[in-house]
């Protein structure tokens, strides 16, 4: 059943909202007095990890009394641990963070696993912070008011398209704005020497994350057109052969070509602008990337999209943009099965390839004006089915950049007292404590947007009593909380 | 210019006489079609209203087939002008089923070690080749509805054995290929339910929920209750009302536990039987969970075995409403219309309801069986709002061409020899920047390679509220990686391989109008475009053509002038939408 929250009642009738129901909201976006701070250059970088990472067993327990806890509710998990000889989840090898607020934990202490030792160097180093319990709410939320059904919860929790979407978009599936592309607009819309052809840019797939009002999200890529560089193809004629000229006149025609069918015109200008917008992308990169940076990275799928993205960085100057959102994805994480014997190697793999991303940013003199952050469709359960788990809600995640407060446990870190107020009745799914909307609240301000921006595209934040969560470092200048 | 060859001037000749034939696209006036054949159940009265019969003209004949199948060859163009499209549907279901299996039982038993994905190169064959053209387009159908990707399945007989299941049954019933589905074991290992264990109350364990709620939410009944036309059916508070609840999805889960593969016990397998990596799954009862089981309102009593479980299972969401239409719709989809109309989705669906299908011509499509999917195909094929004058047709009723079909269809009509997949080139198309977006039983996750309602935010069709599902795979560095895939292909780059020379393509049939611009275009209009190349793109390609200089009657020029307008047309939008 959709819930609406009590704004948006007051913003308009229920009938309308029927179907948008909790959605980023764009109304009045574009008529608001815009507010953006533009100066310098900021890169927002979103890690996707779909099918919902196991945050239990990214962060996990080190002190005695909250180890066993866990590992008596996930006695078969950690048995399958053991059987696979994969010793990085037993206690004594877990990397403990040493966080700067241990003493709001209760004495209690948490690590990373040491497939994630390079992450855990950056906690220590104080360039990664942690956020716990963060997922998709209306308002907050503890087990009485959500069985009771006095909260408004989001919509199809547990459902991956529309939990990914709701962490994207704020919207089930269907869901058409995304709040990384209308942080891009609000500071494109506040700054024209900015180009939005590059303001949001995927290193993957056209996921909702950065779709915008106006801005398009441009997929990073050097390809150019064979038919136009391989010359024998139309004949063995000079680079100015006229035509290649048709050719490519025919490929990038603009306007509606006589079609009066809308699809066709989306195609069409799907296609133009493509190749337009790639040929402008690519010259830039034949001219501005320095050497050496690409081979930076492993060759993984998430290092080679990370470099993608510091790419683009490196060209931000060509292409005319001082704000920049980006998307990197990587899949896999859906471990109903075999947890043990997949999380670690793509916890390696995150890891590895933010180490290298971060070596990058540091080559190019932006680490402090960078910030990667993780999301994922949905934490998972704490009771396991055997070697896996299930879908849950709640999740922890990490931030990591040099503009980051780190080396501190955001959020919450709840015990494992399954009957508590933090779990829903069933498997021990985290009921989340803060909010999706927070998290990118605190992001969205670091980036420079205004109050008023912030509430247009975070239609819930004012449910919510912080609106920074104070793991970005604005050296002052994103206010106070 | 010479007319060397009768097919050319059949064509040139052919194609030039079909312009201006208005009287082509008219529908044959066959509104509510005959009544059911005497002595039937009144309550399974076949639908027939909106169906069309024979195929008018070339035009016709070559979107019929570029909607069934993968395009009309110059035969079929000759050959089909008059027939009725039901007979070509029932001759093509009638044809034998080419399927998978066997072939890499055959090439184990010959002691081939199988590299390289064998499965994906005979799935590409199947696609560029294979006889039963219906049913392979069927079954590439289904496959984007009950999604296995052999990204995480890779054992190639696991697969095989899958994509043998979808073809068998691609005018078989629904009910019969989910229950084949549900104990292969390659939906077994794709949802983690092979060796799904009972829970355990000791340690708090308890079943994986992944295939409960995938089966509801992906292969039959959706998230919302929907009408019998698939629109939200809206509860009295307005707003859409959810199938299922949580608690669905736990206590169906309880029913797919216990399953593995046949051998002594749960968790080995039989070593003496290797097929049993492959063959249906088998219950082992220490493993199944006994207790009551609930969802969606049934309850399957205690003490049921794990296969009774599973038959009452999967009648009781098989007799949900909303399966014909969300199951008719996405046939739809895949087929001919990207957005189809309510009334479209009501027609089809009630065929996939009475398992019948009367066409206007008598022949009669099904066995009357709920979920018949003969039926339900015939019903999409043949409804008449996907088959009136293309230029009025709504934007919902045309069809966003999907990359793999695009590119079959360029071997069947280009008469490409010498196929073979296993060039590089088809080895994994998946990539959303130098690939297609798509790959054949590759799905990037059981949410395919779209989703069926996706709509692309700040465009025409967008603002529009018309949903555009194809359209999740075109990006800024796909419409390259497309033009560049078809240059390969139609310029014939990288045919080399060191098997020799593969993915021939026999122009001779079009060379000859290479001479004439204007009748190039018109023979590659009709046979691509179905003769709705715009007059825009038209006049852009023949002046791009025109810069083609043909000094002295050059074959090599010649060529590069078709290849050239193959190519063009393929980036068009007049070909991306097929309408």
């Amino acid at each position: 059943m959709i819930k609406l929250n009590r704004r948006d009642f007051l913003a308009g009738s229920a009938a309308s909202l029927a179907t948008t129901g909790g959605m980023v909201s764009s109304l009045a976006l574009g008529s608001q007095a815009m507010a953006a701070d533009t100066s310098g250059y900021k890169a927002l970088v979103c890690l996707f990890l779909k099918g919902g990472i196991d945050g239990m067993d990214t962060i996990l327990p080190v002190d005695q009394t909250s180890y066993n806890q866990l590992e008596t509710l996930r006695a078969e998990m950690f048995a399958s641990y053991t059987s696979r000889s994969i010793t990085s989840r037993n206690r004594n090898n877990i990397l403990a963070l040493s966080a700067s607020n241990s003493g709001d934990l209760g004495g209690r202490t948490f690590g990373m696993p040491q497939d994630m030792a390079d992450l855990h160097n950056l906690f220590e180093s104080g360039e990664l912070a942690v956020l716990g319990n963060v997922g998709p709410l209306v308002e907050p939320t503890n087990r009485t008011s959500y069985e009771n059904g006095s909260a408004h919860v989001p919509s199809r929790l547990f459902s991956h398209n529309d939990q990914q979407s709701t962490w994207m978009a704020l919207g089930v599936e269907g869901a058409q704005r995304g709040w990384g592309g209308l942080f891009a607009e609000a500071a494109a819309d506040s700054d024209p020497s900015i180009n939005p052809l590059f303001a949001a840019i995927t290193a993957r797939s056209n996921d909702v994350f950065l779709e915008g009002e106006t801005i398009r999200q441009f997929r990073a890529s050097a390809n150019s057109l064979d038919i136009l560089s391989k010359r024998r193809l139309l004949g063995n004629k000079s680079a100015q052969d006229p035509r290649r000229d048709r050719v490519r006149g025919f490929l990038t025609a603009t306007g509606t070509r006589g079609y009066s069918g809308l699809y066709e015109q989306d195609l069409a200008a799907a296609v133009t602008s493509g190749i337009t917008n790639t040929d402008l992308y690519r010259n830039a990169l034949e001219t501005d990337v320095p050497t050496g940076l690409v081979e930076l990275f492993p060759d993984t799928s998430l290092a080679r999209q990370l470099s993608s993205v510091a790419e683009s960085i490196a060209i931000r100057n060509s292409l005319g943009i001082n704000r920049q959102v980006f998307y990197v994805t990587l899949g896999g994480f859906d471990t109903h099965a075999g947890q043990a014997g997949s999380l670690p190697g793509r916890q390696v793999e995150i890891a590895e390839a933010v180490t290298a991303f971060r070596q990058a940013m540091l080559n190019l003199g932006v680490w402090n004006d960078v910030t990667l952050f993780s999301m994922s469709d949905f934490g998972r359960t704490t009771l396991s089915n055997d070697d896996g788990t299930d879908h849950g809600w709640g999740n922890h995640h990490f931030i990591v950049g040099g503009a980051v407060n780190g080396q501190t446990i955001y959020g919450d870190m709840p015990d494992f007292d399954l009957d508590g107020e933090r779990y829903t009745g069933r498997r021990g799914r985290l009921i989340p404590t803060t909010s999706v909307e927070q998290y990118a609240a605190t992001l969205g301000r670091w980036f420079g947007l205004g109050e008023t921006e912030l509430d247009n595209i975070l239609p819930n934040l004012a449910n919510f009593s912080s609106r920074d969560l104070g793991f970005m470092d604005c050296a002052g200048a994103c206010g106070s909380t | 210019m010479h007319i060397t060859s009768y097919r050319s001037l059949k064509i040139a000749l052919g194609a030039a006489a079909l312009l201006g034939l208005a009287a082509c696209f008219e529908t044959s006036g066959e509104e509510s079609g005959a009544p059911a054949p005497s002595g039937e159940d009144p309550g399974q009265t076949p639908t027939t209203t909106q169906s069309y019969a024979t195929l008018e003209c070339e035009k016709e004949v070559s979107r019929f087939l570029l909607q069934a199948g993968f395009g009309a060859s110059l035969d079929e163009l000759e050959t089909l002008v008059g027939t009725d499209a039901g007979d070509w549907i029932a001759a093509e279901m009638a044809k034998e089923p080419t399927l998978f299996l066997q072939t890499i039982v055959d090439r184990v038993a010959a002691g081939d070690e199988l590299k390289g994905q064998p499965q994906t190169y005979l799935a590409w064959d199947a696609l560029f080749a294979a006889d039963d053209a219906l049913r392979q387009r069927m079954a590439f159908a289904l496959s984007q509805i009950i999604v296995v990707s052999d990204n995480t399945v890779s054992d190639e007989l696991r697969m095989t054995y899958f994509m043998d299941i979808l073809t068998r049954n691609a005018f078989g019933n629904y009910r019969d290929l989910l229950e084949e589905v549900t104990y292969s074991p390659a939906m077994g290992e794709y949802l983690t339910y092979l060796k799904n264990r009972k829970g355990n109350p000791e340690t708090g364990s308890l079943p994986d929920e992944n295939y409960a709620r995938e089966l509801l939410q992906l292969f039959t009944i959706g998230l919302v209750e929907l009408n019998s036309d698939g629109t939200l059916r809206l509860g009295s508070d307005g707003n859409p009302v959810e199938t299922y609840t949580n608690e669905d999805i736990e206590g169906l889960a309880r029913v797919f536990t216990g399953l593995s593969l046949a051998g002594p016990n749960f968790k080995k397998t039989n070593q003496a039987d290797p097929d049993a990596d492959y063959k249906p799954m088998v219950f082992f009862s220490e493993e199944h969970e006994l207790g009551p089981k609930s969802f969606l309102g049934i309850t399957i009593p205690e003490g049921t075995t794990g296969e009774q479980s599973i038959d009452l299972a999967l009648d009781g969401i098989f007799a949900h409403p909303n399966v014909p239409p969300f199951v008719a719709r996405q046939i739809i989809q895949r087929f001919t219309a990207s957005d189809p109309s309510p009334e479209y989705v009501e027609r089809v669906a009630s065929a996939f309801v009475s398992g019948r299908f009367l066409a206007p011509s008598g022949q009669v499509f099904g066995d009357g069986q709920r979920g018949d999917l003969a039926a339900t195909l015939a019903a999409t094929l043949l409804d008449s709002s996907v088959h009136g004058d293309p230029s009025t047709q709504s934007d919902g009723s045309t069809k966003i061409r999907e990359p793999i079909i695009k590119i079959a269809q360029w071997v069947r009509t280009f008469d490409v020899t010498d196929i073979d997949s296993s060039r590089s080139m088809f080895r994994d198309t998946s990539s959303s920047s130098d690939g297609l977006g798509q790959h054949p039983w590759r799905s990037p996750s059981v949410f395919n390679f779209y989703r069926p309602s996706y709509t692309v935010p700040g465009t025409l069709s967008g603002d529009a509220g018309i949903v555009a599902p194809e359209f999740q795979i075109v990006n800024s560095a796909l419409s390259i990686a497309f033009a560049n895939f078809a240059t390969d292909l139609v310029f014939q780059e990288n045919s080399a391989t060191d098997k020799g020379e593969v993915f021939l393509t026999d122009y001779s049939s079009w060379i000859t109008l290479g001479l004439s611009p204007d009748m190039l275009l018109d023979a590659l209009d009709l046979q691509m475009t179905a003769g709705t190349l715009s007059d825009q793109d038209r006049a852009l390609i023949l002046s791009a053509l025109e810069e083609i200089v043909i000094e002295e009657i050059d074959v090599d020029d010649t060529l590069r002038r078709v290849q050239t307008a193959i190519l063009l047309i393929m980036n068009s939008s007049s070909y991306g939408i097929l309408r």
